[in-house]
Protein backbone atom coordinates (compact mmCIF):
# COMPACT_ATOMS: atom_id res chain seq x y z
CA UNK A 1 0.00 0.00 0.00
CA UNK A 2 1.42 3.48 -1.22
CA UNK A 3 1.33 6.29 1.51
CA UNK A 4 0.72 9.52 -0.83
CA UNK A 5 2.22 12.60 0.47
CA UNK A 6 3.26 16.00 -1.07
CA UNK A 7 6.52 17.30 -1.86
CA UNK A 8 8.08 20.58 -2.22
CA UNK A 9 11.42 21.74 -2.55
CA UNK A 10 11.06 25.33 -2.29
CA UNK A 11 14.83 26.02 -3.89
CA UNK A 12 13.06 25.84 -7.23
CA UNK A 13 9.71 27.14 -6.55
CA UNK A 14 9.18 30.16 -8.88
CA UNK A 15 5.83 31.17 -7.11
CA UNK A 16 3.91 31.41 -10.54
CA UNK A 17 0.88 29.77 -8.37
CA UNK A 18 0.00 27.60 -10.69
CA UNK A 19 -0.58 24.99 -8.65
CA UNK A 20 -3.10 28.06 -6.69
CA UNK A 21 -4.78 27.85 -10.03
CA UNK A 22 -5.32 24.62 -10.78
CA UNK A 23 -6.35 23.63 -8.41
CA UNK A 24 -9.38 25.58 -7.26
CA UNK A 25 -10.09 24.77 -11.56
CA UNK A 26 -9.65 21.34 -10.92
CA UNK A 27 -11.84 21.11 -8.16
CA UNK A 28 -14.62 24.17 -8.56
CA UNK A 29 -13.01 25.76 -5.26
CA UNK A 30 -15.08 29.40 -5.10
CA UNK A 31 -13.50 32.60 -5.32
CA UNK A 32 -12.30 33.37 -1.71
CA UNK A 33 -11.17 30.05 -0.48
CA UNK A 34 -8.10 28.35 -1.05
CA UNK A 35 -7.02 24.81 -0.78
CA UNK A 36 -3.82 25.72 -1.83
CA UNK A 37 -1.71 28.51 -1.43
CA UNK A 38 1.46 30.43 -2.53
CA UNK A 39 2.81 32.39 0.10
CA UNK A 40 6.06 35.10 -0.29
CA UNK A 41 8.05 35.28 2.14
CA UNK A 42 10.54 37.81 2.52
CA UNK A 43 12.96 37.81 5.43
CA UNK A 44 16.52 39.22 6.58
CA UNK A 45 18.21 42.68 6.95
CA UNK A 46 20.06 44.70 3.59
CA UNK A 47 22.42 43.73 2.10
CA UNK A 48 21.62 40.04 3.64
CA UNK A 49 17.90 39.31 2.39
CA UNK A 50 16.14 36.25 0.96
CA UNK A 51 12.75 36.04 -0.48
CA UNK A 52 11.20 32.86 -1.25
CA UNK A 53 8.07 30.75 -1.97
CA UNK A 54 6.27 28.11 -0.48
CA UNK A 55 3.28 26.31 -1.93
CA UNK A 56 1.34 25.70 1.02
CA UNK A 57 -1.88 23.17 1.61
CA UNK A 58 -2.57 20.34 4.13
CA UNK A 59 0.23 18.22 4.28
CA UNK A 60 -1.99 14.94 4.71
CA UNK A 61 -0.13 14.25 8.12
CA UNK A 62 0.58 11.00 9.60
CA UNK A 63 -1.47 11.83 12.85
CA UNK A 64 -3.87 14.47 11.61
CA UNK A 65 -4.38 16.98 14.20
CA UNK A 66 -7.39 18.46 12.81
CA UNK A 67 -9.08 14.44 12.66
CA UNK A 68 -8.18 14.23 16.49
CA UNK A 69 -9.64 17.77 17.09
CA UNK A 70 -13.06 17.33 14.73
CA UNK A 71 -15.54 16.70 17.54
CA UNK A 72 -18.34 15.39 15.26
CA UNK A 73 -15.44 12.90 13.57
CA UNK A 74 -15.96 14.69 10.18
CA UNK A 75 -12.55 14.38 8.81
CA UNK A 76 -11.38 10.68 8.67
CA UNK A 77 -8.19 9.72 6.88
CA UNK A 78 -8.02 6.87 3.89
CA UNK A 79 -5.77 3.79 4.00
CA UNK A 80 -3.53 5.48 1.59
CA UNK A 81 -2.66 8.72 3.97
CA UNK A 82 -5.18 11.12 2.47
CA UNK A 83 -7.18 12.68 5.19
CA UNK A 84 -10.59 13.75 3.98
CA UNK A 85 -13.79 15.52 5.51
CA UNK A 86 -17.67 15.03 5.33
CA UNK A 87 -19.19 18.19 4.39
CA UNK A 88 -22.13 16.93 5.59
CA UNK A 89 -20.97 15.86 9.21
CA UNK A 90 -19.20 19.06 9.65
CA UNK A 91 -20.76 21.01 11.89
CA UNK A 92 -18.35 24.41 11.11
CA UNK A 93 -17.26 24.82 14.33
CA UNK A 94 -13.24 25.89 13.75
CA UNK A 95 -11.55 23.33 15.94
CA UNK A 96 -10.09 21.91 12.80
CA UNK A 97 -8.46 25.09 11.39
CA UNK A 98 -7.54 26.35 15.11
CA UNK A 99 -5.37 22.23 15.65
CA UNK A 100 -4.10 22.32 12.09
CA UNK A 101 -0.26 23.56 12.30
CA UNK A 102 0.07 24.51 8.53
CA UNK A 103 -3.44 26.62 8.80
CA UNK A 104 -5.00 23.86 5.87
CA UNK A 105 -8.45 23.62 6.61
CA UNK A 106 -10.89 26.73 5.39
CA UNK A 107 -13.97 28.29 5.98
CA UNK A 108 -15.83 29.27 2.72
CA UNK A 109 -17.65 32.17 3.23
CA UNK A 110 -20.11 34.53 0.70
CA UNK A 111 -20.45 31.74 -1.63
CA UNK A 112 -22.53 31.84 -4.64
CA UNK A 113 -26.29 30.95 -4.82
CA UNK A 114 -25.71 26.84 -5.72
CA UNK A 115 -22.96 26.18 -3.20
CA UNK A 116 -24.79 28.38 -0.13
CA UNK A 117 -25.39 25.14 1.79
CA UNK A 118 -21.38 25.52 2.08
CA UNK A 119 -21.45 28.54 3.70
CA UNK A 120 -19.10 28.53 6.87
CA UNK A 121 -18.83 24.53 6.30
CA UNK A 122 -14.91 23.49 6.44
CA UNK A 123 -13.12 22.56 3.15
CA UNK A 124 -9.74 21.46 2.63
CA UNK A 125 -7.43 19.42 0.08
CA UNK A 126 -8.90 16.34 -0.89
CA UNK A 127 -5.60 15.72 -2.99
CA UNK A 128 -8.01 15.87 -5.91
CA UNK A 129 -10.46 13.06 -4.81
CA UNK A 130 -13.13 14.92 -3.87
CA UNK A 131 -14.11 18.54 -5.55
CA UNK A 132 -15.19 21.64 -3.29
CA UNK A 133 -19.14 20.35 -4.43
CA UNK A 134 -19.25 16.94 -2.37
CA UNK A 135 -21.55 13.98 -3.81
CA UNK A 136 -22.00 11.05 -2.13
CA UNK A 137 -24.14 7.58 -3.60
CA UNK A 138 -26.93 5.66 -2.68
CA UNK A 139 -24.71 4.30 0.46
CA UNK A 140 -23.82 7.75 1.75
CA UNK A 141 -20.46 7.03 0.65
CA UNK A 142 -18.51 10.35 -0.53
CA UNK A 143 -17.74 9.84 -4.12
CA UNK A 144 -14.06 9.88 -4.90
CA UNK A 145 -11.97 9.90 -8.15
CA UNK A 146 -8.29 8.53 -9.48
CA UNK A 147 -5.57 10.80 -6.68
CA UNK A 148 -4.00 12.79 -9.52
CA UNK A 149 -3.31 16.48 -7.93
CA UNK A 150 -3.80 18.85 -10.77
CA UNK A 151 -1.30 21.14 -8.45
CA UNK A 152 1.55 19.16 -8.87
CA UNK A 153 0.73 17.87 -11.82
CA UNK A 154 0.58 21.67 -13.08
CA UNK A 155 3.81 22.98 -11.62
CA UNK A 156 6.19 25.07 -14.16
CA UNK A 157 9.16 23.62 -12.37
CA UNK A 158 8.53 19.95 -10.75
CA UNK A 159 8.91 22.21 -7.23
CA UNK A 160 5.51 20.26 -5.67
CA UNK A 161 5.19 16.36 -6.09
CA UNK A 162 3.22 14.09 -4.81
CA UNK A 163 2.92 10.46 -4.86
CA UNK A 164 3.89 8.04 -2.81
CA UNK A 165 6.36 9.15 0.08
CA UNK A 166 8.71 6.39 -0.18
CA UNK A 167 9.64 7.19 -4.01
CA UNK A 168 9.89 10.71 -3.33
CA UNK A 169 11.97 10.36 -0.39
CA UNK A 170 14.03 8.22 -2.90
CA UNK A 171 14.30 10.33 -5.57
CA UNK A 172 14.50 13.14 -3.28
CA UNK A 173 17.86 11.67 -1.85
CA UNK A 174 18.71 10.47 -5.44
CA UNK A 175 18.67 13.54 -6.64
CA UNK A 176 20.47 15.69 -3.07
CA UNK A 177 23.68 12.94 -4.07
CA UNK A 178 23.89 13.93 -7.64
CA UNK A 179 24.00 17.92 -6.41
CA UNK A 180 26.55 16.88 -3.91
CA UNK A 181 28.54 15.30 -5.99
CA UNK A 182 28.39 18.11 -8.73
CA UNK A 183 29.54 20.50 -6.19
CA UNK B 1 -14.86 41.05 15.58
CA UNK B 2 -15.07 37.41 14.35
CA UNK B 3 -14.09 37.01 18.04
CA UNK B 4 -16.90 37.91 19.67
CA UNK B 5 -18.95 34.71 20.16
CA UNK B 6 -15.84 32.97 21.89
CA UNK B 7 -15.70 36.18 24.14
CA UNK B 8 -18.99 35.92 25.46
CA UNK B 9 -19.14 31.82 25.21
CA UNK B 10 -16.13 31.40 27.30
CA UNK B 11 -16.80 34.69 29.59
CA UNK B 12 -19.79 33.75 30.37
CA UNK B 13 -19.96 30.21 30.63
CA UNK B 14 -16.84 30.81 32.94
CA UNK B 15 -18.87 33.12 35.10
CA UNK B 16 -21.45 30.29 35.45
CA UNK B 17 -18.73 28.23 37.63
CA UNK B 18 -18.28 30.94 39.64
CA UNK B 19 -21.91 32.19 40.49
CA UNK B 20 -22.63 28.74 40.90
CA UNK B 21 -19.64 28.51 43.74
CA UNK B 22 -20.88 31.49 45.27
CA UNK B 23 -24.21 30.31 45.77
CA UNK B 24 -22.78 27.15 47.19
CA UNK B 25 -20.74 29.77 49.79
CA UNK B 26 -24.17 31.53 50.39
CA UNK B 27 -25.68 28.04 51.18
CA UNK B 28 -23.12 27.42 54.06
CA UNK B 29 -22.93 30.47 55.55
CA UNK B 30 -26.89 30.58 55.67
CA UNK B 31 -27.99 30.01 59.25
CA UNK B 32 -31.72 29.49 59.17
CA UNK B 33 -34.50 30.40 56.66
CA UNK B 34 -34.09 33.73 56.98
CA UNK B 35 -30.90 34.15 55.69
CA UNK B 36 -31.63 31.16 52.78
CA UNK B 37 -34.28 33.36 51.61
CA UNK B 38 -32.18 36.49 51.10
CA UNK B 39 -29.53 34.32 49.53
CA UNK B 40 -31.95 32.25 47.50
CA UNK B 41 -31.86 35.87 45.19
CA UNK B 42 -28.22 34.89 43.99
CA UNK B 43 -29.51 31.04 43.08
CA UNK B 44 -31.06 32.83 39.47
CA UNK B 45 -27.61 33.97 38.72
CA UNK B 46 -25.83 30.58 37.65
CA UNK B 47 -28.41 28.99 34.80
CA UNK B 48 -28.82 31.51 33.02
CA UNK B 49 -25.62 33.29 32.68
CA UNK B 50 -24.51 30.21 31.48
CA UNK B 51 -27.35 29.79 28.46
CA UNK B 52 -26.53 32.94 27.20
CA UNK B 53 -22.88 31.46 26.83
CA UNK B 54 -24.51 28.82 25.37
CA UNK B 55 -26.28 30.33 22.84
CA UNK B 56 -23.18 32.05 21.90
CA UNK B 57 -21.13 29.23 21.15
CA UNK B 58 -24.01 27.80 19.20
CA UNK B 59 -23.96 31.41 17.19
CA UNK B 60 -20.82 30.91 15.92
CA UNK B 61 -21.61 27.68 14.36
CA UNK B 62 -22.12 26.92 10.96
CA UNK B 63 -24.92 24.39 12.11
CA UNK B 64 -26.10 25.56 15.28
CA UNK B 65 -28.65 22.44 15.51
CA UNK B 66 -26.64 19.17 14.27
CA UNK B 67 -23.98 20.88 16.99
CA UNK B 68 -26.19 20.32 19.64
CA UNK B 69 -26.72 17.25 19.07
CA UNK B 70 -23.47 15.49 18.04
CA UNK B 71 -20.60 17.75 19.35
CA UNK B 72 -19.81 15.00 21.80
CA UNK B 73 -19.11 12.07 19.45
CA UNK B 74 -15.33 12.22 19.38
CA UNK B 75 -14.45 12.04 23.29
CA UNK B 76 -11.89 9.76 22.27
CA UNK B 77 -9.53 12.75 21.05
CA UNK B 78 -11.24 15.90 20.16
CA UNK B 79 -10.92 17.82 23.45
CA UNK B 80 -13.77 20.20 22.30
CA UNK B 81 -16.14 17.34 22.48
CA UNK B 82 -14.87 17.03 26.00
CA UNK B 83 -15.37 20.34 26.56
CA UNK B 84 -19.11 20.21 25.58
CA UNK B 85 -19.33 17.27 27.54
CA UNK B 86 -17.84 18.77 30.65
CA UNK B 87 -20.34 21.90 30.47
CA UNK B 88 -23.33 19.94 29.29
CA UNK B 89 -22.44 18.05 33.20
CA UNK B 90 -22.08 21.31 35.01
CA UNK B 91 -25.22 23.00 33.61
CA UNK B 92 -27.47 20.21 34.51
CA UNK B 93 -26.05 19.80 37.79
CA UNK B 94 -26.43 24.13 37.87
CA UNK B 95 -30.22 23.78 36.94
CA UNK B 96 -30.51 20.77 39.64
CA UNK B 97 -29.26 23.01 41.97
CA UNK B 98 -31.17 26.02 40.93
CA UNK B 99 -34.12 24.16 41.25
CA UNK B 100 -33.85 22.65 44.86
CA UNK B 101 -33.12 26.81 45.68
CA UNK B 102 -35.83 28.32 43.77
CA UNK B 103 -38.41 25.77 44.41
CA UNK B 104 -38.07 25.51 48.28
CA UNK B 105 -41.70 25.09 49.84
CA UNK B 106 -41.01 27.54 52.52
CA UNK B 107 -38.64 30.32 51.24
CA UNK B 108 -38.23 29.46 47.52
CA UNK B 109 -39.20 32.71 44.74
CA UNK B 110 -41.53 29.83 42.73
CA UNK B 111 -42.47 28.36 45.94
CA UNK B 112 -46.22 29.54 44.81
CA UNK B 113 -45.66 26.70 41.54
CA UNK B 114 -48.13 23.58 41.63
CA UNK B 115 -46.67 20.15 42.39
CA UNK B 116 -42.63 21.18 41.99
CA UNK B 117 -42.02 22.18 45.42
CA UNK B 118 -44.02 19.19 46.97
CA UNK B 119 -41.30 17.16 44.87
CA UNK B 120 -38.23 19.46 45.72
CA UNK B 121 -38.81 19.32 49.47
CA UNK B 122 -38.12 15.62 49.36
CA UNK B 123 -34.76 16.44 47.93
CA UNK B 124 -33.96 19.39 49.92
CA UNK B 125 -31.24 17.01 51.97
CA UNK B 126 -29.14 16.62 48.83
CA UNK B 127 -29.11 20.47 47.80
CA UNK B 128 -25.67 20.81 49.09
CA UNK B 129 -24.31 17.46 47.54
CA UNK B 130 -25.88 18.51 44.43
CA UNK B 131 -24.27 21.83 44.62
CA UNK B 132 -20.96 20.46 45.66
CA UNK B 133 -20.75 18.30 42.20
CA UNK B 134 -21.80 20.90 40.61
CA UNK B 135 -19.08 23.32 41.97
CA UNK B 136 -16.46 20.25 40.65
CA UNK B 137 -17.94 19.78 38.00
CA UNK B 138 -17.45 23.57 36.91
CA UNK B 139 -14.03 23.27 37.96
CA UNK B 140 -13.31 20.34 35.74
CA UNK B 141 -15.21 22.01 32.91
CA UNK B 142 -12.59 25.53 33.90
CA UNK B 143 -9.73 22.78 33.44
CA UNK B 144 -10.95 20.75 29.94
CA UNK B 145 -12.03 24.07 28.64
CA UNK B 146 -8.57 25.72 29.05
CA UNK B 147 -6.95 22.70 27.83
CA UNK B 148 -8.84 22.74 24.54
CA UNK B 149 -7.15 25.53 23.73
CA UNK B 150 -4.08 24.50 24.97
CA UNK B 151 -3.27 23.10 20.97
CA UNK B 152 -0.11 22.93 19.32
CA UNK B 153 -1.35 25.10 16.55
CA UNK B 154 -2.08 28.13 18.36
CA UNK B 155 1.20 28.43 20.55
CA UNK B 156 0.17 32.02 22.39
CA UNK B 157 -2.90 30.02 24.15
CA UNK B 158 -0.61 26.99 24.95
CA UNK B 159 0.69 28.25 27.98
CA UNK B 160 -0.72 27.91 31.83
CA UNK B 161 -1.87 31.94 31.42
CA UNK B 162 -4.95 29.78 29.80
CA UNK B 163 -5.79 27.95 32.72
CA UNK B 164 -5.26 31.63 35.10
CA UNK B 165 -7.07 33.11 32.65
CA UNK B 166 -10.55 30.86 32.87
CA UNK B 167 -10.38 30.09 36.62
CA UNK B 168 -9.88 34.07 37.43
CA UNK B 169 -12.75 34.71 35.10
CA UNK B 170 -14.77 32.51 36.51
CA UNK B 171 -14.33 33.22 40.34
CA UNK B 172 -13.99 37.26 39.87
CA UNK B 173 -16.42 37.83 37.95
CA UNK B 174 -18.71 35.18 39.06
CA UNK B 175 -18.60 35.34 42.65
CA UNK B 176 -18.96 39.45 42.42
CA UNK B 177 -21.78 38.95 39.85
CA UNK B 178 -23.85 36.81 42.76
CA UNK B 179 -22.58 39.60 45.65
CA UNK B 180 -23.70 42.37 42.92
CA UNK B 181 -27.06 40.74 42.57
CA UNK B 182 -27.36 40.11 46.49
CA UNK B 183 -26.51 43.78 47.44
CA UNK B 184 -29.37 45.03 45.19
CA UNK B 185 -31.34 43.03 47.51
CA UNK B 186 -29.82 44.19 50.20
CA UNK B 187 -30.32 48.22 48.85
CA UNK B 188 -33.79 47.21 48.27
CA UNK B 189 -34.91 45.25 51.51
CA UNK B 190 -32.45 45.67 54.16
CA UNK B 191 -34.06 44.26 56.80
CA UNK B 192 -34.22 40.66 55.06
CA UNK B 193 -30.00 40.94 55.54
CA UNK B 194 -28.67 38.68 58.74
CA UNK B 195 -24.86 38.62 59.54
CA UNK B 196 -24.04 36.05 57.12
CA UNK B 197 -24.69 38.48 54.11
CA UNK B 198 -21.65 40.30 56.06
CA UNK B 199 -19.53 36.95 55.91
CA UNK B 200 -20.38 36.63 52.09
CA UNK B 201 -19.17 39.90 51.59
CA UNK B 202 -15.79 39.36 53.33
CA UNK B 203 -15.54 35.98 51.04
CA UNK B 204 -15.97 37.99 47.92
CA UNK B 205 -13.35 40.17 49.08
CA UNK B 206 -11.14 37.38 49.65
CA UNK B 207 -11.83 35.79 46.51
CA UNK B 208 -11.37 38.94 44.74
CA UNK B 209 -7.90 39.67 46.24
CA UNK B 210 -6.09 36.15 45.13
CA UNK B 211 -7.71 36.46 42.22
CA UNK B 212 -6.24 39.67 41.36
CA UNK B 213 -3.14 38.50 42.11
CA UNK B 214 -3.77 34.98 40.49
CA UNK B 215 -4.22 37.39 37.11
CA UNK B 216 -1.30 39.34 37.88
CA UNK B 217 0.58 36.48 37.40
CA UNK B 218 -0.77 34.96 34.38
CA UNK B 219 -0.92 38.18 33.18
CA UNK B 220 3.27 38.39 33.54
CA UNK B 221 3.38 34.88 32.02
CA UNK B 222 1.13 35.80 29.09
CA UNK B 223 3.24 38.41 28.40
CA UNK B 224 6.97 36.49 28.46
CA UNK B 225 5.24 33.83 27.07
CA UNK B 226 6.47 30.81 29.04
CA UNK B 227 6.72 28.37 26.38
CA UNK B 228 5.00 24.98 26.21
CA UNK B 229 6.17 23.64 22.62
CA UNK B 230 10.08 25.19 22.31
CA UNK B 231 10.30 25.06 17.91
CA UNK B 232 11.19 27.92 16.19
CA UNK B 233 7.48 28.75 14.73
CA UNK B 234 6.13 28.33 18.33
CA UNK B 235 8.40 30.92 19.50
CA UNK B 236 7.56 32.87 16.20
CA UNK B 237 4.09 32.98 16.74
CA UNK B 238 4.46 33.71 19.98
CA UNK B 239 6.30 36.49 19.22
CA UNK B 240 4.07 38.07 16.80
CA UNK B 241 1.10 37.69 19.48
CA UNK B 242 2.98 39.35 22.07
CA UNK B 243 4.07 42.11 19.37
CA UNK B 244 0.33 42.83 18.72
CA UNK B 245 -0.94 42.09 22.16
CA UNK B 246 1.59 44.97 23.65
CA UNK B 247 1.78 47.12 20.83
CA UNK B 248 -0.68 46.50 18.05
CA UNK B 249 -3.99 46.45 17.32
CA UNK B 250 -5.11 44.91 20.54
CA UNK B 251 -2.87 46.92 22.64
CA UNK B 252 -5.51 49.31 23.59
CA UNK B 253 -7.46 46.41 25.45
CA UNK B 254 -4.89 45.26 26.87
CA UNK B 255 -3.69 47.62 28.92
CA UNK B 256 -7.39 49.43 29.57
CA UNK B 257 -8.03 45.95 31.15
CA UNK B 258 -5.17 46.26 33.09
CA UNK B 259 -6.22 49.53 34.00
CA UNK B 260 -9.83 48.39 34.58
CA UNK B 261 -9.93 44.84 35.50
CA UNK B 262 -7.03 45.42 37.85
CA UNK B 263 -6.47 49.13 39.10
CA UNK B 264 -9.74 49.80 39.58
CA UNK B 265 -10.90 46.59 40.60
CA UNK B 266 -8.32 47.30 43.86
CA UNK B 267 -9.18 50.35 44.54
CA UNK B 268 -13.02 49.66 44.75
CA UNK B 269 -11.81 46.31 46.78
CA UNK B 270 -10.01 48.56 49.18
CA UNK B 271 -12.92 51.17 49.37
CA UNK B 272 -15.45 47.75 50.23
CA UNK B 273 -13.19 46.37 52.46
CA UNK B 274 -12.87 49.96 54.15
CA UNK B 275 -16.82 49.72 54.48
CA UNK B 276 -17.12 46.39 55.84
CA UNK B 277 -14.52 47.64 58.57
CA UNK B 278 -16.85 50.34 59.86
CA UNK B 279 -19.77 48.22 59.10
CA UNK B 280 -21.41 50.53 56.64
CA UNK B 281 -22.95 48.02 54.80
CA UNK B 282 -25.28 50.03 52.44
CA UNK B 283 -21.84 51.41 51.69
CA UNK B 284 -19.89 47.89 50.57
CA UNK B 285 -22.71 46.96 48.61
CA UNK B 286 -22.47 49.67 46.50
CA UNK B 287 -18.91 49.11 46.51
CA UNK B 288 -19.09 45.20 45.47
CA UNK B 289 -21.55 46.20 42.45
CA UNK B 290 -18.54 48.40 41.17
CA UNK B 291 -16.09 45.83 41.58
CA UNK B 292 -18.31 43.65 40.08
CA UNK B 293 -18.54 45.62 36.91
CA UNK B 294 -15.32 46.63 36.56
CA UNK B 295 -13.87 42.58 37.10
CA UNK B 296 -16.66 42.19 34.31
CA UNK B 297 -15.32 44.80 31.86
CA UNK B 298 -11.84 43.89 32.36
CA UNK B 299 -12.54 39.72 31.78
CA UNK B 300 -14.37 40.94 28.39
CA UNK B 301 -11.52 42.77 27.49
CA UNK B 302 -8.84 40.54 28.66
CA UNK B 303 -10.47 37.73 26.54
CA UNK B 304 -11.05 40.07 23.02
CA UNK B 305 -7.06 40.11 23.45
CA UNK B 306 -5.99 36.43 24.18
CA UNK B 307 -9.07 35.36 20.94
CA UNK B 308 -7.31 38.47 19.02
CA UNK B 309 -3.97 38.64 19.57
CA UNK B 310 -3.41 35.00 18.67
CA UNK B 311 -1.03 34.21 15.70
CA UNK B 312 -1.73 30.67 14.39
CA UNK B 313 0.86 28.06 14.00
CA UNK B 314 0.03 28.38 9.99
CA UNK B 315 0.85 31.81 9.63
CA UNK B 316 4.90 31.33 10.49
CA UNK B 317 5.06 28.38 9.40
CA UNK B 318 6.36 29.31 5.74
CA UNK B 319 8.78 32.13 7.45
CA UNK B 320 10.51 29.38 9.03
CA UNK B 321 10.48 26.70 6.47
CA UNK B 322 14.15 27.09 5.83
CA UNK B 323 15.21 26.29 9.53
CA UNK B 324 12.97 23.57 10.31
Amino acid sequence: MSILKFGFDRDICIGCAACEVACKTANGVPHGTRRRRVITVERGEYPAVEKYFVSMGCMHCTIPACERACPVKAIFKREDGIVLHDKDKCIGCGYCGWACPFGAPQYPHDLPADLKEYEGIMDKCTFCVVPFKQEKDANGVIIQSEPKPSCATSCTTKALNAGDIREMTTQERAARSLIEVQV
Amino acid sequence: MSEIPYVIFTVFSQTAVGALIAVLIADFLAKGNEDAQFFETGAWVPVPVAVIGMIAMLSHEARPLQAMMTMNTNLATSWLSREVLALTSFVILAVIYTVLWLFEPSYGSLKWFPVIPKITEKFMALRKPVGILGALAGLGYLGVSARSYMMLGMPAWNQPSTVLYFLVTSLLVGVTAVAAVLSVKYLVKKKEAGKPFTSFLWATVGIVLVMVVVLGVALYSNITMVPLAGTEAARSAQDAAREDMLAGEHAPFLWLRVVIGIGLVLVCLAALAVALVKNSIAKASFMVMLVFACAFIGEILGRIVFFGANVPLGEVIPCVLSSL
